[in-house]
């Protein structure tokens, strides 16, 4: 009998045994599962890569946001309209799944290799900081989580909104972290993925925006205290302000300025008169360069990665505002308004002696395709009201005529660089009211030089009154510097995704829909022309035919045959800016549209954990 | 002189019980000491009658071997005495002189057969074995043979009892008393059970018992398809009569889960499947059917465990059984299509008209006409020939066939040869059985892709008694089938090898009016003459079916060896340990090659396709390409455990406690390569082309269970038994791996009591049972608690300008609060039996809660960032009775004794959601308060009786965009109802037919029509045998099922859903509603094209069908040879039919259709037809 016990006994120790410890553990061999992966660089490679995918925008998305500057011809925004409503902001899953992936990465990433695993922690830390920035951007008090919620975990579930500042705070912590963690330079490439000078570039955006949008909105109901203090899990504490992030900004932007240098290349020769075109040039090259860019988006037409904003912006016809062309300086670094007659000038005019930007930003006479024909020449192409709605045909980021298509589009996308953190600077010390000489030389200067436009050899202490009734809010001891900041960054980031933002959080809402202008204006058209063949650029060809009721002989092509009246207005009757989406409805409530709704149905959801906007009235009681 | 001494020997030992064969040698000893060697052999009782016997006598005994009556004359040699040999009695007496035996033989020999009471058996059957002479008792247990032989043997039997064999030589004292005991068997009879065995009478769980013989009567090749019917818990469900019968599922009483769960099969106690045991082999199949019974194999046995023993050696010499037969297969449906073009293009032509404003064909008049000269030519008359050159020009060929697809496709009899050989015996050291069988038959393919199918089927089994205290058990088999087919290659999904591609493919655009060859010789591949159509032959897979290049192979092997130890620790303790071995291996290959020589009278032109020349037709799915497909499964299961029996007194104690380990791989691996150097070889090397596919897969999992079980009972009245298992399981993470499912069930063996003595009569037993036990489901996928990250490749993104970007992502996230899936089962139940137990019954109630289901859970707030996992948000509830009846007894026929059993067993359950995420109760998802299978539809009231009844109910009532959406997109002219249209009931009077919101509270005009599932299973069962002759008879069954058929259901739909189906009934048009007919037995409305296609179908009662059923399963009769030669013991020739005939209100509606297949899923089109079988064959025992 003990000798038939004895293999039992050991049997049942061996199973016994066994069973306390991975004995039971079947590991797919199949598929890829969070216990073993994340271990080696190519895996967290790989993780990382859809963080890219999923929150770097799109090009177009950037490149086509409507606000005051441009606008589509096909469609206008519900923030343009006034007609965002409780639901009209995505609140999805989708939307919140990057963060769950990044915060997946964070708790898993186990690579033994500890310059590996920071990197890709740095990654991590850099995409969610730009999450929670878009998010606080549309939502103000947001929920933070820094780990991955638990499908049980009501309490993470029904977790109540943390203050912006709060959230800023970890965003700005965040950027910290990754700008220790990145590499300088990723060893495979300098420009596609996000460096240390990215993580203080977008710490530079960040901080402005929340320092500006406190300052700006201070004592409303969306900053109702500026100055607030919060206390870490870690028993660190700080104190947040306007000022602190204005600082903050202006600390992460000073760490680049003098570091880097604008794309000054003039290989396209865009330029109609033989002068430097690199500002142009810099936008549609195939691929980005590697000094004014920190972080670009790779586009390739052979792998049908392709952004389509040429074709885009010919379909939408998309167009810029007489009131950013208002922006541009002379040539010789004055205002525009110093020039007589400046409001009613005609289109060729208004091209004369201008911020040579400006001819690179929007169709203006002897404008060219950057492809050339067969004797050299570059292919040439008339303003066609096919691809404008006002006569300001915007051409930033047109390439050659084989880009026009919807899947040929395939020029790399800056989505950070140098100009901006230039701009960035300037803008935090001059809110601050510590903006000097130097400072603009090494900021606002440098971009002028690179157009040849005078720069500003002392910190401006008149006041703009185009500026001034541009941007009505503004204030600060360095006022008048503050507008020239702003106009620099309006001409020189133009449908690069910021003026939306950069309106809010300058408190410019009202002036972000065409509501004082009754629509959307263009072009000037004196009341002669109405009815005339106009030759626009004056090259001996008319360009545009408008008329009344009823179309008279016209040697123009039909797609600028235009019919004034309905969709087509002049903005004085018979004359004056060629204006469309005049007959649009535009509210503007200031109590209430600087940030998006909370959706309904995840405030009830969440047991109304989730606290409404300002304004916002959900039908739900709480 | 001596009084007659009286010397009585009685040595009762119980040792050994199975020496048979004497083995005994002696030297020189006295009478007296060889007979007490003798009695310690075995347990034989000798009494020496007689004082003339000389006990003192010296003799020597030498027996090897040797019969006990050969002993018997070594040790009484010399002395003249005569010994009566009476099971383990012996009696010696003084032999009479042989001159009396004459006169007593001519005398009658009469007696009386009475019970250990003394009452007398009335009906008891008495057979004198050499002569046959037949005896029955009669109302005073009295009974009288003529004239007998002496001396005789006569063997007594009578239901209830034990069977008694008596030799008298004559001189007995008349009339003869004959007691018989009453069957202990019965009482005795061990029913299987999970890791051991329990004496039926004191089983407390539900289980039900198939005895082998049963099943090895009926010549079913595959075990599920023999144990339907068999218990009415069992619910066998065909999709198809695919020829290696895998097309079944099973479940015992229902469906345990919203998710999968099927029964636990065990073959000899290690996981099988029934499709994979040589029904030949089978000794028992014990059904465990409550948490009580199935408890011990925890969480694998949550929908029950179908328990199967296979044949063991015995002991004795070596019987070798041959059981071979033939039998042919045909299809249980019928096969009555229209043949005549005229009639087909007539009829689909009529149907399209209102459909779409245009015939279904483009022939010209004149061409119809022709058609119509050719109606009766049932073979071709060479002075109107079925393919005429074109002399419009639009086509070079003109198709004006009578062809009979169906049977140019198909085999409609098919043969089959099964042959079986089994050896068995074994001494007391050691028993073998050993068994092999070979089947094969012939598919359902005709011609060139013929199909065919051979299995193998081997078991040897050994125990070997290596020590008093040890034995060891070896158990192997081997079932392997190969089944090959020319034709398509394509096989339906994972799920077998029914060919099912092909199938569906045919289902559209053959009309008879078409012939596979053109007069030219070449694959008539796009003939033409479809309206709106230029389809290839059954989608270019009919050439294929002609060309006899394609070859396709399936086989499949899986081996078990089990090697096991059962070690004798002492009285009542034994230790029993086994190691099992499993692989499963499968490997198909296909060679597909385009079909040869196609002409294409569309275009006017030869195939010229895939790089090749003369005419070769290839598409998508038809081209040239090998593929290579291996599977490998690898098992181990390790048991161990200890088994204790005890009996003190009044009480009997068992125990079972051990454990029980299982580790699971398996691996498949698939290679697809475009093009090849050789048609007739189906090798990757020699392809040459692209390889178009090679993917793995890889699988595994391992439990761990410790399981114990207490039985207890006193004085075999009082029962009870406790059991439980905790089981771990890979599949789920480490802090929910391990559970412990705990059971008990008690039994009252009421008859047992002194009360009920004076029932006894009437009710010979009675128990009563009561069980209650909780089972955990561990039926989930083998990873479904990971996280799984899958890789792809980002569209629109790219960091190097060179490649996509890759990237890793998270499947879908798993919820972090999984919990077991909990089964709880409550079951009382009452086994009755009357008339000295002749008959039986049984009866269980049943209520199975399945708890926790994994089902979508609630949404979550979107924070979350991901889809909401599932969750244990989901129960159901199923109750049910299961009732069996059965009696059986003997009669006299003609003189002769007739043996008699029947049996009839009835089980239903209805299965209803308790609970379920559905909180707006939408009907499109289950709610709480579903009962599964429901089908919800309109209800109507018959068809309009005119036109103006119709206009009016048009009207009345808004159905065009729901209900009559079909007759609404119908061809000009035709957009209205009209008479024969269907009057669909406007149930909640708001004038518009539709589904309102699709919920259950506001389900607008549907209501709950019918149950898809099946209800009231039963059977009945019958055997008789008779002088060597034996009938059984079987009839199986279901009571209620409802059966919507499925658009794609082109048996039933016909034109209604297709444009040009392939195969439409000869009655189809004789079942549609005609204008100014008499409609009264008309099936379908008025006849309108396309309006029960896909887009179309409305499930109203108006289509939906009976598909209850009362089937003959079996019919066997049979008929034992009275021969007796050296080498024969035994022979029997037997025919068999199976599935015979069935009778449905079904077949009102559709002979096509078997009501078995029709409510699942692959019937929805035409698949592998279930068959009825008719074989003929031998079973010879030597």
């Amino acid at each position: 009998m003990k000798k038939t016990i004895i293999p039992f006994a050991i049997l049942t120790a061996a199973l016994t045994m066994s069973s306390c410890s991975d004995f039971l553990t079947k590991t797919p061999e199949t598929s890829l599962s969070p216990d073993t992966y994340f271990s080696t660089g190519a895996e967290l490679d790989l993780w990382a890569n859809k963080l890219y995918n999923d929150l770097i925008p799109a090009a177009t998305d950037l490149a086509e946001l409507n606000a005051d500057d441009n606008c589509s011809g096909s469609t206008l925004t519900a923030v343009q309209r006034g007609t965002r409503n409780p639901t009209s902001k995505s609140w999805s899953a989708d939307t919140w799944k990057p963060l769950r992936n990044i915060n997946y990465m964070l708790e898993n990433n186990k690579c033994k290799d500890a310059s590996v695993k920071d990197r890709y922690d740095g990654v991590c830390y850099f995409f969610r900081a730009l999450f929670y920035y878009e998010k606080v951007r549309l939502y103000g008090d947001i929920p933070w989580y820094d780990h991955v919620i638990g499908s049980s975990d009501k309490e993470d579930l029904n977790k109540a909104r943390d203050p912006r500042g709060y959230v800023m705070l970890m965003v700005l912590r965040d950027l910290d972290k990754a700008y220790e963690l990145l590499p300088a330079k990723w060893p495979s490439d300098p420009v596609y993925h996000v460096s240390k000078d990215a993580a203080l570039a977008l710490k530079s955006r960040v901080a402005l925006f929340e320092g500006t949008f406190r300052k700006y909105h201070e004592g409303s109901e969306y900053v109702p205290q500026d100055q607030q203090t919060f206390t870490l899990d870690d028993g660190t504490s700080f104190t947040v302000s306007s000022t602190w992030f204005l600082e903050q900004a202006a600390d992460a932007a000073g760490k680049i300025v003098g570091t880097r240098s604008l794309y000054t290349d003039n290989t396209m020769k865009l330029a109609p008169k033989a002068t430097n075109a690199s500002y142009r040039e810099y936008f549609i090259l195939e691929n980005a360069e590697s000094n004014e860019t920190i972080f670009s988006r790779r586009y390739n037409v052979d792998l049908l990665v392709r952004h389509g904003i040429q074709f885009d912006y010919k379909n939408h016809k998309r167009s810029a505002s007489a009131r950013f062309v208002n922006h541009y300086l002379q040539k010789d670094g004055s205002p525009i308004q110093k020039r007589a007659g400046w409001e009613t000038m005609s289109y060729y005019d208004a091209f004369q002696n201008r911020d040579p930007r400006m001819a690179q930003t929007l169709h203006g006479p002897g404008f060219v395709m950057a492809d050339t024909d067969n004797s050299g020449a570059h292919i040439t192409e008339a303003l066609s009201w096919e691809r404008t709605f006002n006569g300001y045909r915007i051409i930033k980021y047109i390439s050659t005529t084989e880009h026009e298509t919807a899947t040929t589009s395939t020029t790399d996308y800056p989505v950070i660089r140098y100009a901006e953190v230039l701009l960035n600077y300037a803008e935090a010390k001059a809110e601050l009211g510590t903006l000097t000489a130097e400072d603009l030389a090494k900021t606002v200067n440098v971009i002028r030089a690179r157009v040849g436009v005078p720069g500003l050899d002392a910190v401006p202490a008149d006041t703009d009154e185009l500026m001034e009734q541009y941007y009505p809010h503004a204030k600060g001891s360095q006022k008048a510097a503050i507008l020239e900041v702003r106009r620099e960054r309006t001409v020189e980031l133009f449908c690069e995704g910021f003026r939306q933002w950069d309106m809010f959080r300058w408190g410019e809402g009202n002036l972000l829909t065409p509501k004082a202008t009754k629509g959307f204006q263009g072009i000037y058209i004196s009341a002669a022309e109405v009815g005339t063949d106009i030759d626009l650029d004056k090259n001996g060809t008319p360009d545009l035919y408008l008329y009344n009721d009823n179309k008279g002989t016209t040697s123009v092509p039909s797609s600028n045959q235009i019919q004034l009246g309905s969709t087509y207005t002049l903005s004085e009757g018979d004359h004056g800016y060629l204006t469309c989406w005049a007959a649009e409805e535009y509210t503007w409530t200031e109590g209430r549209d600087y940030l998006w709704p909370i959706p309904a149905d995840q405030r009830t959801a969440t047991g109304y954990a989730l606290s409404q906007n300002p304004g916002w009235d959900d039908g739900l009681e709480q | 002189m001596r009084k007659t001494l009286l010397l009585t020997l009685a040595l009762l030992l119980s040792f050994g019980a199975f020496a048979q064969n004497i083995t005994l040698s002696l030297h020189n000893v006295t009478v007296q000491e060889a007979v007490t060697q003798l009695q310690s052999q075995g347990n034989y009782t000798i009494v020496i009658n007689s004082g003339e016997v000389d006990l003192k006598k010296r003799v020597s005994v030498s027996a090897k071997n040797a019969t006990l009556n050969d002993v018997l004359t070594q040790i009484f040699a010399g002395q003249n005495l005569d010994f009566t040999i009476n099971g383990n009695s012996v009696s010696v007496s003084k032999r009479i002189p042989s001159s009396a035996s004459p006169q007593t033989a001519k005398n009658s020999f009469k007696g009386v057969v009475i019970d250990q009471n003394g009452d007398p058996l009335i009906g008891a059957s008495l057979i004198e074995k050499a002569s046959g002479k037949y005896a029955i008792t009669d109302n005073n247990g009295s009974f009288s043979f003529e004239a007998l032989t002496y001396p005789a043997t006569i063997l007594v039997s009578y239901l209830g009892f034990e069977d008694k064999e008596v030799t008298v030589n004559g001189r007995e004292s008349q009339p003869f008393r004959i007691t018989l005991s009453s069957d202990t068997n019965l009482l005795e009879e061990i029913v299987v059970v999970g890791y051991g065995t329990q004496k039926r009478v004191n089983l407390t769980g539900a289980v039900s018992v198939i005895d082998g013989k049963e099943l090895n009567a009926r010549p079913v090749t595959n075990t599920a398809m023999a144990i339907q019917g068999a218990d009415p818990s069992l619910v066998l469900t065909t999709s198809s009569g695919s020829i290696d019968g895998s097309q079944y599922s099973v479940n015992v009483r229902g469906k345990v889960s919203l998710n999968s769960g099927s029964p636990l099969v065990l073959v000899d106690g290690v996981e099988g499947s029934l499709s994979q045991v040589n029904p030949n082999d089978i000794e028992s199949v014990s059904v465990l059917k409550d948490a009580s019974a199935c408890a011990i194999y925890g969480a694998k046995a949550s929908a029950g465990v179908i328990l199967i023993t296979t044949k063991s050696g015995m002991d004795g010499d070596a019987k070798i059984n041959y059981n071979g037969r033939f039998s042919i297969s045909t299809n249980t449906t019928s096969t009555d299509f229209i043949t005549t073009g005229y009639d087909y293009v007539n009829l689909t032509n009529a149907f399209y008209q209102t459909a779409k404003g245009s015939p279904a064909w483009t022939y010209s008049d004149e061409q119809i006409q022709m058609l119509m000269d050719r109606r009766y030519d049932v073979t071709e008359n060479p002075e109107r020939p079925w393919v005429i050159p074109d002399e419009t020009g639009t086509y070079t060929y003109v198709y004006l066939g009578n062809f009979d697809w169906y049977s140019y496709l198909f085999n409609k009899e098919r043969p089959e040869t099964e042959h079986n050989i089994t050896l068995r015996g074994g001494t007391s050291k050691a028993k073998y059985y050993a068994s092999a069988r070979y089947l094969h038959r012939n598919g359902l393919f005709a011609g060139n892709a013929q199909d065919t199918y051979d299995g193998v089927s081997l078991r040897g089994k050994v125990d070997a008694k290596l020590r008093p205290w040890l034995t060891y058990s070896s158990n192997i088999s081997l079932e392997r089938s190969d089944y090959e087919w020319g034709g398509f290659w394509e096989m339906d999904g994972s799920t077998g090898y029914t060919s099912q591609g092909i199938m569906w493919n045919i289902t559209q655009n053959v009309g008879p009016n078409y012939v596979p060859y053109n007069p030219d010789g070449t694959i008539a591949m796009v003939p033409g003459f479809m309206t709106g159509a230029t389809s290839p032959l059954m989608s270019g897979r009919g050439g294929v079916f002609m060309d006899g290049r394609n070859h396709n192979m399936n086989l499949s092997n899986y081996w078990t060896w089990t090697n096991r130890f059962t070690i004798n620790i002492s009285d009542g303790l034994k230790f029993i340990a086994d190691y099992t071995y499993r692989r499963h291996d499968i490997r198909r290959n296909f060679r597909s090659l385009p079909s040869a020589n196609s002409y294409d009278n569309v275009n006017k032109r030869m195939y010229e396709g895939n790089g090749l020349t003369g005419g070769l037709f290839s598409n998508g799915s038809v081209y040239d390409f090998t593929r290579e497909y291996r599977y490998m499964r690898d098992a181990s299961t390790i048991n161990a455990y200890f088994a204790y029996d005890k009996t003190s007194g009044h009480n009997h104690v068992s125990a079972t406690l051990g454990g029980n380990f299982d580790d699971y791989y398996a691996t498949t691996l698939m290679i697809q390569q475009k093009g090849s150097m050789s048609d007739v070889l189906s090798y990757i090397n020699m392809a040459n082309g692209e390889i178009e596919k090679a993917t793995q897969t890889n699988t595994s999992y391992r439990t761990l269970g410790y399981f114990g079980r207490v039985n207890y009972d006193w004085d075999g009245k009082y029962l009870l038994e406790v059991s439980g298992r905790a089981d771990g399981s890979s599949r789920f993470p480490a802090g929910h791996r391990w559970a412990f499912f705990p059971s008990a069930s008690a039994g009252w063996r009421i008859s047992e009591e002194s009360f009920w003595s004076a029932l006894k009569p009437v009710i010979s037993s009675a128990k009563l049972r009561a069980s209650y036990g909780t089972l955990g489901n561990q039926q989930v996928d083998n990873y479904y608690y990971w996280e799984e990250l899958k890789t792809g490749l980002l569209s629109g993104y790219t960091f190097d300008g060179l490649n996509n970007a890759a990237y890793a992502y998270m499947d879908a996230p798993v919820s972090d609060n999984l919990t077991w899936e909990t089964v709880i089962s409550k079951n009382i139940g009452i086994d009755l039996g009357f008339f000295r137990n002749r008959l039986n019954l049984n009866a269980d109630f049943f209520t199975r809660d399945t708890k926790n289901m994994l089902t979508a859970g609630m949404s979550l707030p979107t924070v979350y960032g991901e889809a909401a996992p599932k969750e244990n948000a989901a129960d159901l509830r199923t109750k049910g009775f299961e009732l069996s009846i059965s009696w059986k007894d003997n009669v006299t026929l003609g003189g002769k004794p007739l043996y008699y059993g029947l049996t009839a067993t009835l089980g239903d359950f209805v299965t209803v959601i308790t609970r379920f995420n559905n909180p707006d109760k939408l009907l499109s998802d289950n709610y709480v308060g579903k009962c599964l299978g429901d089908i919800w539809g309109y209800r109507t009231d018959g068809l309009f009786a005119t036109d103006e009844e119709a206009a009016q109910w048009e009207a009345a009532y808004d159905s065009f965009s729901t209900v009559n959406k079909g007759i609404q997109s119908q061809a000009a002219g035709y957009q209205h109802l009209r008479a024969g249209d269907i009057i669909y009931r406007d149930l909640n009077g708001d004038n518009k037919i539709n589904t309102g919101a699709n919920t259950l509270d506001n389900p607008g005009d549907r209501e709950v029509i019918g149950n898809s599932r099946p209800r009231f299973n039963y059977a009945f069962k019958g055997d008789f045998s008779w002088q060597g002759l034996d009938l059984s008879i079987f009839f199986q069954g279901v009571g209620k099922m409802d059966w919507m058929p499925n658009y794609n259901c082109s048996y039933f739909w016909g034109p209604y859903a297709y444009q040009r189906p392939t195969f439409i009934p000869s009655d189809f048009a004789d079942k549609c509603w005609t204008e100014g007919a008499d409609n009264s037995g008309a099936i379908y409305p008025r006849q309108r094209g396309l309006v029960s296609n896909k887009t179309n179908l409305i499930t109203s009662d108006y289509y939906l069908q009976s598909a209850a059923y009362l089937r003959l399963k079996n019919l066997t009769v049979g008929y034992t040879l009275p021969l007796k030669t050296r080498i024969i013991e035994k022979a029997r020739v037997y025919f068999s039919g199976e599935n015979l005939f069935y009778l449905s209100p079904l077949t009102k509606a559709t002979k096509y259709i078997d009501p078995e297949v029709a409510t699942t899923s692959i019937s929805d089109d035409i698949t592998y037809p279930y068959s009825k079988t008719f074989s003929l064959g031998v079973d010879i025992t030597f």
